[in-house]
């Protein structure tokens, strides 16, 4: 008799959910994609950059983990600011 | 115009499609689940969700940096009670959006913290970025 087989601690429901939240983050783009011209270069740039890893078969770089993280960082002072 | 978005954003799906992995690797049950939920496909997902955010984000601070509403300035303005809310929202996004980061680059944790942090991440980009679709705030 075979072993049974080894539990995991994700099923495939999980992961469903998972894909659709994946699916409406990118529906959020498309609704900012509407919003003006602002944000199209970080899309299109994100674009490539995504096609570029998966042709390599890798995830982000550190180096493309931090530029997005200095992004969020400024950003986030600017929307909590009161200097104006 | 709206075309060129409409195939831009298209173009930003196809990439993410064969960029993000876990779109595509879930759709089936035959393809490995850790494999989906870990290592580069899952980084590459919550790579897309980190840009999706700072896209929210921008369009979040240009309202947040017009003029208060008031008596006085009634239009192309920011209403405080909005702003104070975006605050509110973008202080949970991010804490789940780092969070999420955090899991993807440590594999160590293992799949069941790293799926629980993606869904939290994505949950509050959601609620985050439906404030920022408000009316009068997108323009």
């Amino acid at each position: 008799m075979n072993a049974p087989s080894t539990p995991r601690t994700i099923d495939f429901s999980e992961l469903q959910k998972i894909a659709e939240y994946a699916k409406q983050a990118l529906d959020i783009i498309e609704q900012l994609v509407a919003v003006g011209g602002d944000v199209l270069p970080l899309i299109e740039q994100t674009r490539e950059r995504l096609q570029a890893m998966a042709a390599a078969g890798r995830g982000p770089s550190a180096e493309e983990w931090a530029a997005q993280d200095t992004m969020k960082e400024d950003l986030n002072n600017q929307l909590n600011s009161d200097d104006r | 115009m709206r075309l060129f978005v409409s195939i831009l954003f298209a173009l930003l799906l196809a990439g993410c499609l064969s960029g993000c992995g876990a779109l595509t690797n879930v759709t089936s049950p035959l393809i490995g689940v850790t494999g989906a939920v870990t290592g580069p496909a899952a980084q590459r997902t919550v790579y897309a969700v980190n840009a999706a955010y700072i896209a929210a984000l921008e369009v979040a601070v240009s309202y947040e940096s017009k003029p208060r509403c008031s008596a006085t300035v009634t239009t192309a303005c920011s209403d405080t009670a909005i702003v104070t809310q975006m605050r509110k929202a973008n202080a949970t996004a991010k804490a789940a959006i780092d969070a999420a980061e955090t899991a993807v680059r440590t594999p160590s944790l293992g799949d069941g913290i790293i799926a629980q942090a993606m869904q939290a991440a994505q949950i509050a980009l959601a609620a985050f970025s439906a404030l920022t679709s408000l009316p009068g705030v997108k323009s």
